[in-house]
């Protein structure tokens, strides 16, 4: 894995970033101020419109349909200079109360959460433990790539609708990975 | 150039008049031969046309194998006998009047039941009139289940009361009970004409409706001049008005109609809207059960994708709750995360965003 400030590859059971010295409360100090309470859809940084929220939360209640254990996500927010996409994922992942979410386990491994840094114009997919052996950097890397085109010209509803799409294929194929990894540990 | 021409028609001539002066002089015409010409003892030119004229082979008396031909038989025809003058048919005498129809006529109209259509034994139509109407009934027939036979009389010819259509009708076709239509038509008298429906419909038939079809065709008829034009706006008409009696009526032609003609019916009408079932079925091959299958196949397929749809589309995918590797960082939910997309850079594609995969050797 690797640390989300420094991105250098550190060990799974690490408490902090030997290379950056990176823990979560460190991030807490970073994103102080920023809103902890947030829907399923977080728009901070006011790039959708109303009926385009809408559409998302919709297109969200349905992939959470499909994966019940997960809590899907999605955050739009302008990130200053010394902050980065990678750690605000993963400090609002740890640190955000998803409201509308009652079941805690879904809250405590199951996070999906797709944060678009409207300033520095990226975007990252984060997971939680429960996908962490079935997901992998470059894959979830490759679910966002489609959406392209439409992040350069700021259509952000429809860039946001096919990262979702892709991240469903990314989702079931982590569910036949799992599986597969579950079967032959079985035996 | 032109002395050369001149000196090719000159040596022409020449050479002409150089044949002509080796050929042998012409015979003259004598008083005798001129006399034989004129009894025609001699013919001119006989002994190129006859071998009579032939001159006789000459024979070498020194060929051993040369034998003199023997004389030809001549052929003499046979005398014509001449044979005395008799007409071919006997005539049928006519009456003075023209308004009688003699026995034999009779005869061939009613002595046994004709086919459906133009019944002429007169021969009062031409034969390109009496093929014209033919074909009009032959059309008829091909959209009506009703035959009609058209029985064709002179302007003034009286049919006999024993011959009437109703008499006709029992006699000769009321054995099978089919419905018919039999007309009685006077060329060039298209008010005279007698109509009669048999059958079983032709009691139900109401009468002023048969009056009407019969006035309306001889009204029509009556409009021309020429009695051929009569005949075929009449019997045009008539299979009209016919067909629209016989479309009112259908209930009560089919009543009538026997089982037999029914099933017939019906029959053709399976091979007219089955043309393909009915050319396979020629072939030997029985359609029924392979469109069957054809048939729950494709259901059978649809109903599998649309199941196959619904199962996916509400499927729920569970993955395998795995207790390690919690608490990296001090973060309780996770930490991983996948690449990052960015997009401030038009000329920087996502292909060219990989390098960020690479492992560092730290």
């Amino acid at each position: 894995m690797r640390c989300p400030r420094c991105t250098l590859t550190i060990h799974s059971t690490a408490e902090e970033c030997p290379h950056c010295g990176l823990t979560l409360d460190s991030l807490d100090e970073l994103y102080e101020g920023f809103e902890r309470n947030v829907g399923r859809l977080y728009d901070g940084a006011g790039v959708l419109r109303v009926f385009e929220r809408r559409k998302v939360e919709m297109t969200l209640a349905k992939l959470e349909r499909s994966f019940p254990q997960l809590t899907i996500a999605v955050s739009t927010v302008p990130l200053k200079d010394e902050q980065d996409v990678r750690s605000y994922g993963v400090w609002l992942m740890n640190r955000g109360n998803f409201w509308g979410v009652a079941d805690e386990e879904r809250l405590e491994s199951g996070v999906v959460l797709l944060v678009l840094d409207a300033e520095h114009k990226q975007v990252c997919l984060h997971f939680g433990y429960l996908l962490e052996n079935g997901v992998e950097e470059k894959e979830a890397f490759e679910a966002l790539v489609s959406s392209h085109p439409y992040l350069l010209e700021s259509n952000f509803s429809t860039a946001i609708e096919l990262m979702l799409r892709g991240t469903k294929k990314l989702l079931k194929r982590a569910y036949g990975k799992l599986k597969r990894s579950e079967r032959r540990a079985a035996r | 150039m032109m002395r050369g021409s001149a000196r090719f028609v000159s040596a022409l001539l020449f050479l002409c008049l150089g044949v002509n002066a080796t050929l042998p002089p012409l015979p003259e015409w004598n008083e005798e031969d001129q006399v034989r010409l004129k009894k025609g003892e001699l013919i001119v030119g006989r002994a190129l046309l006859t071998l009579e004229g032939d001159p006789k082979p000459k024979v070498n008396p020194e060929d051993p194998i040369a034998e003199p031909e023997e004389p030809r038989a001549v052929e003499v025809p046979e005398p014509i006998v001449p044979v005395p003058a008799r007409p071919e048919l006997d005539p049928i005498p006519v009456s003075s009047d023209r308004t009688e129809i003699h026995q034999k006529l009779l005869e061939r109209y009613f002595n046994s039941r004709p086919e459906p259509g133009l019944i002429d034994p007169q021969h009062l139509l031409s034969m390109q009139e009496s093929e014209d109407t033919r074909y009009a009934f032959r059309e008829h027939s091909a959209e009506s289940s009703l035959p009609i036979y058209f029985f064709l009389f002179d302007a003034h010819q009286k049919v006999p009361e024993a011959c009437s259509p109703q008499f006709v009708y029992d006699r000769l076709f009321a054995a099978d009970g089919q419905p018919v239509v039999i007309i009685y038509y006077f060329m060039g008298e298209p008010s005279r004409t007698q109509f009669f429906l048999g059958g079983a419909v032709g009691d139900d038939v109401p009468e002023w409706q048969l009056r009407e079809l019969l006035v309306n065709a001889s009204h029509t008829a009556a409009e021309k001049t020429d009695i051929f034009d009569q005949l075929d706006d009449f019997v045009g008409q008539l299979s009209m008005r016919l067909f629209w009696v016989e479309k009112m009526l259908e209930e009560l032609v089919n009543k009538a109609l026997p089982q037999e003609v029914k099933q017939e019916n019906q029959k053709k009408d399976q091979v007219d809207y089955g043309k393909w079932f009915g050319a396979l079925s020629s072939l030997g091959v029985n359609v029924a059960p392979y469109i069957l299958v054809l048939v729950s196949g494709v259901v059978g397929i649809i109903s599998c994708a649309a199941l196959g749809f619904f199962w996916m589309r509400n499927r729920r995918y569970i993955f395998p709750v795995s207790d390690g590797g919690k608490g990296r960082l001090g973060a309780p939910r996770g930490v991983s995360s996948g690449g990052v997309l960015s997009f401030r850079n038009m000329d920087q594609p996502p292909s060219e965003q990989t390098a960020q995969f690479e492992q560092d050797l730290l």
